[in-house]
């Protein structure tokens, strides 16, 4: 049964984000991009125009034309295909392991939003630990004892975000805590894990939200400098770091090995900031007046 | 304050080695056997169990675990390279100062351009300079440092010939690494300048100066800023750290000699100690920075020395 609210007619806050997103070019844009290239990356088996194995010695090394749009790798193999084709390991990587270390943050910040005291106390200082190490220097050390893949390498990228979900977390659990209507909700026997569940996570999601946007594009960043040191996910599936690393030794001569994976990277990660950016402005408008 | 920079200096010695456990763990249970990857591939089943017990890697997980610790931080010593046979402090620290000049210089150019250019998108807000600095600011972020740096030696060495494709040597090797490890600090530095700078612009006591008559130029330096600091100190340091794992990777792209190359080749043939020691090395100078960030806190802010100098007025805020 439909309920019933006597309160005038009042958009969802969720509607007044979208709204505001709506109306945001730069960020429309940038969610624009990142519709597209999941697509791409889903269809990527049947529209791309060449298998994305297959060589082709008379073209080693061609130059972008209308035959080879991006033109060819050091085996012939054409480098749209593949830049289609490894846009699937890089945005699955990126998206993964952002979900993966923010699931993790919000299981542990809410335990200890929920417990507080010691078991807080004992967790912060466990995650201090990992944050003592620079993000990019953790992913590194896990990833090269895990060895390359990647499974491996969602698991290195995903460690390093934990701590900042569950502080985000756990700073938005203590400043709701105290407010009315949590007090109202424990007054009524709510259970704990109820008020956590439907009562705090849903009104401290806007900024996990921007958190999640931004760390995609970051964590799709750090998955190819992974593969670019020769982490990560390693030849001969195509992924865009590793495509780079690959071009590094005849950059020189041919620079088109380069040029397009590395804009790839750029064009992803800034239309996951664009519209990060929007996203923030549009649920936290007293920044943006 | 002298009290809270000994605590704090203190509690780094816990972190090292919750640090040494983690990586050691994770580098126990990976797969790989250095004994094999330093005999090579023509080795038999013999030799690598002799060398695995001359290494000590035969014993159990919690032995090997608690002799690593106790050489560390009781000894003070990070061990033997598998591979050099060299003690991995002297292969740090003759490879420290690479890296260190790298990113103390990047951390150096992120603060002294990156914070102007925030303050100057912050007042000429919607204008042109803050449409610029703003897409300047999202390029860096996304940029792939790596990548950019790539493209900097296409274009500056190989088409131009005015710098040095890759290794060591004056000023003129740093260019290139340099710019392309601090691009992305600098900008998320101006990005969180500008955005704090907004908040503070506009605040109640900003418009009271105004309303007072001051210069644009006083409100700015003694009004806005020193209450706009704290978030824009903490990009400085988050930025330290972006800028030791990134040194890592640029080092490789320019083949600069530092901690970076040496851990990745180390990597490679699973020598253990020196990864190990790396991280931790790299850890406690973040960690030291970080310390150095929480002081320059204390400094700017009185709210926060008060409350380490023990008045319980501080109680309120750290509630």
């Amino acid at each position: 049964m439909p309920k019933k609210d006597a309160r005038p007619k009042k958009d969802s806050p969720f509607a007044q984000v979208a709204r505001r997103l709506s109306k945001n070019n730069v960020a429309m844009a940038g969610l624009a991009i990142i519709l597209l290239l999941s697509l791409a990356a889903i269809l990527a088996p049947i529209i791309m125009p060449y298998d994305y194995t297959a060589m082709d010695m008379r073209n080693m090394y061609a130059k972008p034309s209308l035959e080879h749009l991006f033109g060819a790798d050091d085996l012939g193999r054409d480098i749209f295909s593949r830049l289609l084709y490894g846009s699937r390991a890089s945005l699955s990587m990126g998206i993964l392991s952002t979900l993966l270390s923010t699931a993790a943050g919000i299981a542990i910040g809410s335990v200890v939003g929920y417990y507080g005291g010691t078991v807080d106390n004992v967790i912060m200082r466990l995650l201090d630990i990992i944050q003592a190490i620079p993000g990019m220097l953790l992913a590194i050390a896990i990833s090269a004892a895990l060895g390359s893949g990647f499974l491996n390498t969602i698991l290195a990228l995903s460690i390093g975000g934990v701590p900042m979900t569950v502080r985000l977390l756990r700073g938005s659990i203590m400043s709701l805590r105290n407010l009315e209507y949590i007090e109202a909700a424990e007054k009524i026997n709510c259970s704990k894990l109820r008020i956590m569940l439907f009562h705090i996570l849903p009104n401290s999601l806007a900024p996990l939200i921007v958190s999640v946007t931004m760390g995609i594009g970051n964590t799709i960043l750090a998955a190819a400098s992974l593969s670019y040191i020769g982490l990560g996910i390693q030849p001969p599936t195509p992924e865009w770091g590793a495509m780079l690393s690959a071009g590094k030794a005849v950059i020189s001569k041919y620079p088109h090995l380069c040029i397009f994976p590395g804009l790839c990277i750029m064009i992803v990660v800034l239309a996951f900031n664009m519209l990060g950016d929007g996203l923030r402005d549009a649920m936290d408008p007293k920044l943006k007046s | 304050m002298g009290l809270f920079i000994v605590k704090r200096l203190l509690w780094i010695f816990p972190v090292m080695l919750g640090i040494a456990i983690l990586i050691f763990t994770i580098m126990y249970i990976c797969p790989g056997d250095p004994a094999a990857a330093i005999l090579g591939i023509g080795a038999t089943q013999i030799q690598i169990d002799q060398k695995r017990a001359e290494l000590g890697l035969n014993q159990p997980y919690i032995v090997q675990l608690l002799q690593y610790l106790k050489q560390v931080f009781l000894e003070l010593d990070l061990g033997t390279s598998y591979f050099y046979r060299t003690p991995v402090i002297d292969g740090l620290m003759s490879r420290m100062h690479y890296t260190l000049i790298l990113a103390l210089t990047c951390m150096a150019l992120q603060i002294l351009i990156g914070t102007p250019l925030g303050i100057m998108a912050a007042t000429h807000r919607n204008g042109l300079a803050d449409r610029f600095c703003m897409i300047v600011a999202l390029a860096g972020v996304s940029i792939p440092g790596f990548w950019f740096a790539l493209m900097m030696v296409v274009f500056f060495s190989v088409k131009l010939g005015w710098l040095p494709t890759y290794g060591v040597g004056g000023i003129q090797y740093y260019i290139m690494p340099c710019i392309a490890n601090s691009f992305a600090g600098i900008a998320t530095q101006a990005r969180q300048t500008r955005s704090s700078m907004l908040e503070v612009i506009h605040s109640d006591y900003i418009s009271t100066a105004l309303a007072k008559g001051l210069s644009d130029r006083e409100i700015l330096f003694k009004h806005a800023l020193p209450n706009a600091l704290i978030p824009i100190i903490t990009v400085v340091g988050n930025g330290m750290g972006m800028m030791l794992g990134g040194a890592v990777v640029v080092e490789n792209v320019f083949s600069i000699p530092g901690i970076g190359n040496y851990m990745m080749s180390a990597i490679n043939s699973r020598d253990y100690p020196i990864v190990l020691g790396g991280v931790l090395v790299l850890g406690i100078v973040f960690s030291l920075i970080m310390l150095m960030v929480d002081i320059i806190y204390a400094f700017v802010d009185p709210r926060i020395r008060a409350r380490y100098e023990g008045k319980k007025r501080g109680k309120l805020e750290s509630a």
